[in-house]
């Protein structure tokens, strides 16, 4: 009599077998550090030179997003925000104006600096410039800053090798992204103190699944980009079809090169919620992992 | 025990004041807290990932307002101003000693266009320690110090070898250049000054309602924000404007008639909740 049920139980509990089974939330891995904090007052008589610090008044938080596994591909601004802030009196620094007491989060890095790592675990993060939170307390010690950053990840980058000639028209796929030199202008010669060539390359397809592009000589030799090469490619993500990316040659490179180009195959979408606190000491974050080595091939 | 109490109860106080966030006051100037900023270094040593734009690695940087209700500050004199002491309350020493010049301010301080007030910022210091709470700083300032300041305006010549005096300074046009930059012409004109370089403050083009005319950033260049500093060795210096100035043209020249030198020591604390910054007004203790 005891048997019908016991089997029961077992077909009943295969599928939640199959249910524990699901994929790691990617999210879990990426810890959220607290990166900075820049109390600022207001400007001397309202002048617009004599702000301290060069800085809008009031609160500026920066964070270290360090991811273990995933690599880092961007993030979502209009996914990303800060949902509570508050001081340790119980002051609130989110502004009552905003209409759901929630503040963007921005690349706390935006030019000339890039926000993400060259390996891609390390993304800089913060309340924009000109939006920063209201001032702590006179009593506070700490601020605790609540929200959820909504970051593209991948697993790997793919790196392809690419023959071209260096010429308006000239077009080649990577998978599902075609490239094509939309134009090419050479410097006048009262102008090529920096710049001998520029490119202008647009993109088609998922280009958010672009990381960068480097050009060498046929003997491997690297050409030297002005304003250094563009290895991170993704500071803000967010799914587009069409781009159009500008390459400066400081020298005149020859007319075929071989273009390498990253791509990954596939970006998730993750929500990591986090909770931090900020003081006047802050603590040193974890050193991530090691960098991965792109996988290469190529039709060079 | 009363006498115990109280020998230990007015050092506490003592004590307590001096740890409060809030300024220092020295004669005829107080010296405040402005601003700080404090950042950590990305992990695993990325130079190119950095917690705010425009700044690299781990430091500290502060914003040091001094305010005065009496006299007109002129500029600072960055040679021998210092930060000479920067601890938190771990006790941890935050002056990098083994920078070139430690203690040294950021070399472009503001001055405000009522010459009231002075806004300074460190160098990057070191960062606190992960429990630190409150930051002392120590240190003195040398200023050039007014009682008044002269404000005359001369009807010129617009053109090369046009000259005019005041305080004992000396202006003459060495060049005039326009360029067409739509929907006005800038004009930009060179002068020399011969004489007391440091008695220099602002030199504005105005229109014939005696109104300034368009000098984008020069308006807000009041020139003495280093007081003996760089810009008094040299003699040569520019203004531009947009628009036409009248005939004969009009500038209105601010310059200092008399200046004294002062120092200002301060010793003033950062917390996380810091004073508002604002000039003190008549009557205010």
């Amino acid at each position: 009599m005891l048997r019908r049920p016991a089997l029961i139980l077992i077909i009943a509990a295969l599928p939640l077998g199959a249910c524990s089974k699901a994929e790691p939330n990617p999210a879990e891995e990426i810890r959220v550090r607290s990166a900075g904090i820049k109390v600022i007052t207001q400007a001397y008589q309202q002048e617009s030179r004599m702000r301290p610090l060069l800085e809008k008044d009031g609160t500026h938080l920066a964070f270290f997003l360090v991811s273990e596994q995933s690599l880092l591909v961007g993030l979502h601004d209009e996914k990303s925000w800060l949902t509570r802030v508050v001081d340790d009196t119980g002051k609130s620094l989110l502004h009552e104006g905003d209409p759901d007491r929630r503040t963007r989060v921005e690349p706390g890095g935006l030019f000339p600096e890039p926000v993400v790592s060259q390996n891609s675990r390390i993304m800089a993060l913060g309340t924009h410039f000109s939006a920063p939170l209201l001032l702590p307390a006179r009593q506070a010690n700490w601020i605790e800053a609540e929200g959820y950053f909504t970051l593209g990840l991948a697993e790997k980058f793919d790196e392809t090798r690419h023959k071209i000639t260096l010429k308006e028209g000239t077009s080649f796929r990577v998978d599902d992204l075609r490239f094509t030199i939309k134009e090419r202008t050479t410097a006048e010669p009262g102008q090529r103190e920096y710049v001998s060539l520029y490119i202008t390359m647009l993109l088609e397809g998922p280009v958010e699944k672009f990381r960068r592009m480097r050009f060498f000589n046929e003997e491997g030799g690297l050409l030297e980009l002005y304003g250094g090469n563009r290895d991170v490619a993704h500071m803000n993500w967010a799914e587009k079809n069409q781009r159009e990316d500008y390459y400066a040659f400081e020298k005149m490179p020859p007319e075929t090169v071989i273009a390498r180009v990253e791509t990954c195959s596939e970006i998730k979408e993750a929500r990591v919620p986090f909770k931090n606190r900020f003081s006047l000491g802050l603590k040193e974050a974890r050193d991530p992992a090691p960098q991965p080595t792109a996988a290469s091939s190529g039709s060079e | 025990m009363k006498a115990i109490a109280k020998c230990l109860i007015i050092p506490a106080c003592v004590w307590l004041a001096s740890v409060m966030p809030g300024a220092s006051e020295t004669g005829d100037f107080e010296v405040r807290p402005a601003g700080f900023e404090v950042r950590l270094a990305a992990p695993g040593g990325s130079d190119r990932v950095n917690a705010f734009v425009n700044s690299r690695g781990a430091g500290t940087v502060l914003g040091i307002l001094v305010v005065s209700q009496d006299r007109l500050i002129a500029g600072i004199e960055p040679e021998n101003s210092r930060i000479t002491k920067v601890t938190d309350d771990t006790g941890k020493e935050l002056l990098d000693t083994e920078e070139n010049k430690p203690g040294k301010f950021w070399g472009f301080p503001h001055v405000s266009k009522d010459a009231r007030a002075l806004l300074l910022m460190s160098n990057t210091l070191l960062p606190p320690a992960p429990e630190a709470r409150q930051i002392q700083v120590e240190g003195h300032i040398l200023v050039g110090v007014a009682e008044k300041l002269t404000e005359e305006t001369h009807e010129i010549p617009l053109e090369k070898g046009s000259s005019w005096s005041q305080d004992g300074l000396t202006y003459t046009i060495q060049k005039i250049e326009h360029e067409r930059d739509q929907p006005k012409t800038v004009t930009r004109v060179s002068y020399r000054l011969e004489g007391p370089l440091e008695k220099r403050r602002q030199l504005l083009f105005l229109d014939q309602t005696g109104v300034p005319l368009d000098h984008g950033h020069n308006a807000e260049d009041v020139s003495h924000y280093l007081w003996k500093g760089s810009r008094d060795d040299d003699a040569e210096d520019f203004v531009s404007f947009r628009g036409t100035p009248p005939e004969p043209a009009i500038v209105q020249v601010q310059t200092w008639p008399s200046l004294q030198e002062r120092e200002i020591p301060f010793l003033i604390n950062y917390r996380l909740g810091l004073p508002e910054a604002r000039p003190k007004t008549s009557g205010e203790e």
